[in-house]
């Protein structure tokens, strides 16, 4: 067993280093200090007060939609809809945040979570029923409804919803009732520790209740599943609409605690959707290996943000090495049964015997 | 002159060592037969043979010459050829285009090849060659609308094409009716006069004595023996097979009469599948207490789908099903296990087990919501690895690690954990499909002996087996299902194997009308 | 009479690239091989055949060929990860398709430019207007003054439907996916039917991103295929990898989002009328699902038919 983990841990260590260098490369063919710009983005995530608790608020959101993503993926369902119900959760609870007053901060706050809850398993609910009762692949039908929601929501923001004070596109901004705000000196909200409550939740639940077993076995052996009596259409929409449901929590946290108000890109680029998708494949769908992975990103995203302002290389080098980080994710360069290193090893002996 | 010769051929995976120095002589014209239990290492012998698996040391002599085979198409080449236990066939094909995969005659442009296939040309090819060895085929239908006796006659009609002088079988009986298995003896006789050399693998010591000249049993990677058919008899082969005496038959003629009360009712079922084709026609039937009530049929005429609907993972759009009266159709899974219903299902690892799942969560797999083990949605996983551990002392399970993934078992030890999972449940009721396919001869023992003492308490079983020999000794009744139905039932103690052939093959014998 | 014309023109504009990727994405299907890549290809496609012809005064050729290499490139990516190494296919897919942007913006960011135009160039001066039959009501706007990759697509249909059905290389593409054991003991080097699966694809997606950037605006503009890669894989997914079906798919998405895009010129809610041909995306492949599911009685989620 221990030696399982250990080859976890290199599988999803080897992508991170190979992504790096290739990223280096570029920024030393560009003409900058790979180490150097590497450095910044170390010492300004990890290093400092403000970094951390910078880090810790950009994480989470990622914690959410990290463990969204694997809720769905470690059962075989390959939703990409954790995009687009983050999207409209956000938006939703930001248009309640700004547009319906309530005093008590706590009880808008409260209510902002449940406008955007509700709105994400709505939109959740489509591809939940189709894959579930209709067979219809999850994966092309979320993929194309967040491209729906999102020219949905582009109609809402410049028509209905389009704060007219405003030189761009955006919607009012949440009222302060509805707003997390920066804890003392730090780059913090509160939001914070509600993340980390949910992502604690959703961790039990994957590893330690019949919910989480049903899991295991549907991705394992969805046959088996079902003939053991999990009925794997009633799980199917189980983790669809729950991994909804944390998306909307995720939008909602990072409506109230960082943007305040949509604009269109809101959920930045790639999106927290997609940033969720490299978490849970770095974590192996692990609670444990997302909580690593979701530090080590948004850590990353700290960092970038300050690569721009100390060095001569663009931002987007990050995406770059973000996505070879997911290219590479997708081999398994150690394995008990089918890994690289056991294969060539198998080769040599042949060649041997 | 020896047509294949082995020289201390010995194939290990790892540490194991599945084929330990054998040594096998074939004569050429001679029917071969290799005969050994599950995991004796017959199918590496084979795979050596032609060209799937390399062996670890140890010469390959064909015709005298050594062979270093990379691939089944290097065997082929050599003139060896395999015709599998599960077909290596493509449904969406035709018979002519499976025959001609991989060596497809081009239409010709001038003097070069198109890339365009010369189908007319083929088909005429395919349609000769059937007629000149009588096989029941027709050149232009496809597979996928095959039994699986024709889908037997294809592959080896797809190793002569190619020109084979040796044929390698691998258990060519297990899914034919006793009269199909006559048919296809008398053919490879007929193949072995027209100059072809087989080898034939196989358990079944009935058909060992019937086809074959000569025999070499396998156990345990080692060869055991090598006999001339005509010296030796069943008796001696198993006790060579197994390394013991063994009972071949066990009956269940000393647990008392089958009771009168009616359990189990099936009554109407139909049910259609994905392409709406009826392949369940009103099967009715009845199971008492203390009755083991057998399901015969050559595999592929509903039986699995029967299965599917009375083990809750397809619904029936026809009929009832009753326990103690009770209606169950269309009941889900676990609530037919909550009705204390066992269930062995037919394919082990797919709706039985999950390999890559522990030991502990494959015991309680179908019983989750016990007590013991879930409370208000959370899992008692102390509990989980008690039951395990009890399992595996009580059914003597054997294992290397406790706390590790099913794939570690033998296919006897993970049928036996299956066995203690439905068994302990105290079930009133129990569905075997298929209990002891590619199980060792001492867990198809220990198998029958369960199903037996769960009989003799009074209970019910429902067996579902292709394995005629195993339904006619431990059933009570016998249907046998064919094209979707029950087409007749029989009593094993007085109903002839002939008889049941028969109705296997969709007809009604005089005596049963 | 005009506005039909207009919304047959607009479809066929929108189909070129739709119908050019599933063409080059059935043989990855019947392969087995679920390339959901094809929306990054075309993107990589469109953004080198722009970047090329932007640094590239008056060698459109260049530009051309540029594309068509760089997918080919990523298709061998593609298939050395998932075919040679055994990756998972969904992750890789997935990988490209952010990857691309990624590169495009990284490379757009360090030229300062939001979009690329090809400045030298006009889209008209490479349109093929096909004389009687441009005056043809109907057929005039479905089969003139169109560039030339359209005409290609259309030649496509038919070199792929005989190349899928009436070839040696067609029959074994359709045995590895459908039965791989088969074929690997019959010979076949199934990693090679996969691989040029993929490649085929890979193609494809270079000419239909070529056509959607340079040859219809001489622009790029990131994430501009819009989803036209995945409309494209539920084309397939609904024809089931068979040219002719796959092929009436995407004219189907593409008749619909013209007439959307027709009729939001004309409607003040334009905006939301671009969601229409998503929509009924998702509905016709629904519908063809549960058509292709209609006789099942199985009861899994996971259950194949």
């Amino acid at each position: 067993m221990r030696n399982h983990i250990g080859k976890k841990i290199i599988n999803s260590i080897l992508p991170v280093a190979l992504a790096f260098t290739i990223g280096g490369i570029i920024i030393a063919l560009l003409g900058s200090n790979p180490f150097e710009v590497y450095g910044v983005m170390i010492r300004k995530s990890l290093m400092e007060m403000k970094g951390i608790t910078r880090t810790l608020q950009l994480a989470s959101p990622l914690l959410l939609t990290g463990i969204a993503i694997s809720l769905c993926f470690k059962a075989n369902i390959f939703n990409m809809g954790i995009e687009g119900q983050l999207v409209f959760g956000g938006f939703m609870a930001g248009i309640f945040g700004s547009y319906v007053t309530i005093p008590n901060p706590v009880l808008h706050i409260l209510l902002c979570f449940a406008v955007g809850i509700a709105c994400a398993l709505a939109f959740a609910l489509i591809p939940a029923v189709l894959r579930a009762y209709y067979h219809v692949d999850e994966m092309v039908v979320t993929l194309v409804l967040n491209y729906a929601m999102a020219k949905v929501l582009e109609y809402l923001s410049t028509s209905v919803f389009r704060d007219a004070g405003s030189g761009y596109v955006c919607t009012p901004a949440v009222q302060k009732t509805a707003k997390f705000f920066l804890l003392g000196k730090t780059k913090m909200t509160a939001f914070v520790f509600v993340s980390f409550a949910v992502f604690l939740i959703i961790s039990f639940i994957m590893t330690r209740t019949k919910l989480g077993y049903s899991i295991e076995a549907l991705g394992k052996n969805p046959d088996f599943a079902e003939a053991t009596g999990l009925h794997s259409r009633k799980k199917v929409m189980t983790l669809m609409l729950l991994s909804g449901a944390v998306s909307g929590i995720a939008g909602t946290g990072w409506m109230l605690a960082e943007k305040t108000f949509y604009t269109l890109d809101f959920s930045g680029s790639p999106g927290l959707g997609w940033d969720g998708m490299l978490i849970a494949l770095l974590g192996r769908h692990s609670p444990a290996g997302i909580f690593v992975a979701a530090i080590f990103y948004s850590a990353l995203k700290t960092g970038s943000e300050k690569i721009g302002l100390y060095t001569d290389v663009p931002n987007e080098i990050v995406s770059v090495i973000q996505g070879l980080m997911i290219l590479f994710l997708s081999i398994q360069f150690l394995d008990e049964r089918f890994g690289l290193f056991e294969k060539l090893k198998q080769k040599k002996a042949d060649k041997e015997g | 002159m020896n047509v294949i010769e082995t020289v201390d051929l010995t194939k290990r995976f790892g540490n194991f060592t599945a084929n330990d120095k054998i040594n096998l002589t074939v004569e050429k014209n001679e029917i071969k037969c290799i005969c050994g239990e599950n995991g004796a290492g017959k199918s590496t012998l084979m795979n050596m043979l032609y060209g799937a698996l390399q062996p670890t040391s140890g010469k390959i002599l064909i015709n005298g010459k050594e062979v270093h085979f990379k691939s089944p198409v290097d065997a082929i080449a050599c003139g060896i050829g395999m015709v599998h236990q599960h077909s290596k066939l493509v449904p969406s094909l035709t018979v002519y285009e499976n025959i001609m995969l991989g060596i497809e005659i081009s239409k010709k442009a001038g003097k070069f090849n198109s890339p365009f296939i010369d189908e007319k040309e083929e088909r005429r090819q395919v349609q000769e060659l059937i007629e000149k060895y009588h096989f029941q085929l027709n050149a232009e239908d496809k597979v996928a609308d095959l039994s699986v006796g024709q889908c037997q006659q294809l592959e080896i009609l797809k190793m002569l094409y190619r020109n084979v002088d040796i044929l390698i079988l691998d258990e060519p009986t297990s899914v034919l009716t006793p009269q199909e298995v006559d048919w296809l003896i008398d053919n490879l006789k007929n193949l072995s006069r027209q100059g072809k050399t087989i080898l034939v693998i196989t358990h079944k010591l009935r058909e060992v004595m019937a086809v074959s000249d000569s025999v070499t049993v396998i156990r345990q990677g080692k060869v055991i023996g090598v006999a001339r058919t005509k010296d030796t008899n069943e008796r001696e082969l198993a006790q060579m097979m197994v390394g013991r005496d063994v009972v071949l038959t066990v009956s269940n003629e000393n647990g008392g009469e089958p009771g009168s009360d009616t359990v189990y009712e099936v009554s109407g079922l139909c049910t259609n599948n994905h392409l709406g084709l009826d392949v369940l026609k009103n099967v009715s039937f009845q199971i008492h207490n203390r009755e083991i009530y057998g399901i015969a049929g050559v595999e592929g005429n509903g039986q699995s789908e029967l299965i599917k609907v009375l083990t809750g993972i397809m619904l029936a759009t026809k009929g009832s099903v009753r326990l103690f009266g009770e209606d169950i159709t269309n009941l889900w899974p676990d609530e037919l296990r909550r009705k204390k219903i066992g269930i062995i299902p037919e394919d082990r690892y797919k709706h039985g087990l999950c390999r890559d799942m522990t030991l502990a969560d494959n015991c309680s797999a179908g019983y989750l919501d016990d007590a013991e083990i879930t409370r208000r949605g959370i899992l008692n996983r102390k509990n989980m690895q008690k039951r395990c551990h009890d399992y595996i002392e009580k059914y003597d399970i054997r294992i290397a690690d406790e706390y590790g993934n099913v794939s570690q078992c033998s296919g006897g030890n993970a049928q036996k954990l299956i066995i203690a999972r439905e068994f302990e449940s105290s079930p009133r009721l129990i569905i075997a499909c298929q209990p002891t396919r590619g199980v060792d001869v001492g867990s198809i023992e220990y198998i029958h002996q369960c199903l037996l003492d769960f009989r003799n308490k009074g209970y019910s079983v429902l067996l579902i087996s292709s394995e005629l020999s195993e339904i006619m000794s431990l059933s009570d009744r016998v249907g046998v299902m064919y094209k979707g139905e029950i087409i007749g039932e029989a009593d094993p103690k007085t109903a002839s194997v002939a008889d049941i052939g028969l109705l296997m093959a969709g007809t009604i014998p005089e005596g049963m009308r | 009479m005009r506005g039909l014309d207009s919304i047959l023109y607009e479809s066929i504009v929108y189909l070129t690239p739709t119908l050019l990727c599933v063409l080059g994405g059935i043989f990855a299907y019947k392969a087995n091989v679920l390339n959901i890549a094809l929306e990054g290809m075309m993107l990589a496609g469109a953004f080198v055949s722009v970047l090329v012809a932007h640094s590239h005064e008056n060698k459109l050729f260049l530009a051309y060929l540029a594309a068509f290499a760089v997918c080919i490139f990523l298709g061998l990516v593609f298939s050395v990860l998932g075919v040679t190494l055994k990756g998972n296919v969904i992750i890789i897919g997935l990988a490209i398709n952010m990857l691309v942007p990624a590169v495009a913006g990284f490379v757009m960011k360090l030229m300062s430019l939001a979009s690329i135009p090809v400045k030298w160039f006009s889209t008209n001066s490479i349109m093929i207007s096909i004389p009687v039959i441009r005056d043809i009501p109907i057929l005039g706007p479905l089969f003139s003054g169109h560039p030339p990759i359209t005409y290609i697509s259309y030649l496509l249909i038919l070199v792929m439907y005989l190349l899928m059905y009436k070839t040696k290389f067609g029959v074994h593409v359709r045995v590895v996916g459908e039965n791989e054991d088969a074929a690997i003991n019959l010979g076949l080097n199934t990693k090679k039917y996969k691989i040029l699966a993929v490649l085929i694809g890979a193609g494809c997606c270079g000419l239909a991103g070529t056509d959607l950037a340079l040859e219809r605006l001489s622009l790029y503009t990131n994430n501009m295929t819009a989803g036209r890669g995945f409309i494209a894989i539920a084309a397939i997914y609904c024809g089931r990898g068979d040219p002719l079906k796959c092929t009436l798919y995407a004219i189907l998405f593409s008749i619909t989002n013209a007439v959307a895009e027709y009729f939001s010129l004309l409607v003040s809610a334009s905006l939301l009328l671009k969601v229409v041909p998503y929509v009924v995306m998702v509905v016709v492949l629904s519908a063809a699902s549960a058509l292709n599911r209609r006789n099942s009685r199985t009861r899994g989620a996971f259950s194949e038919n």
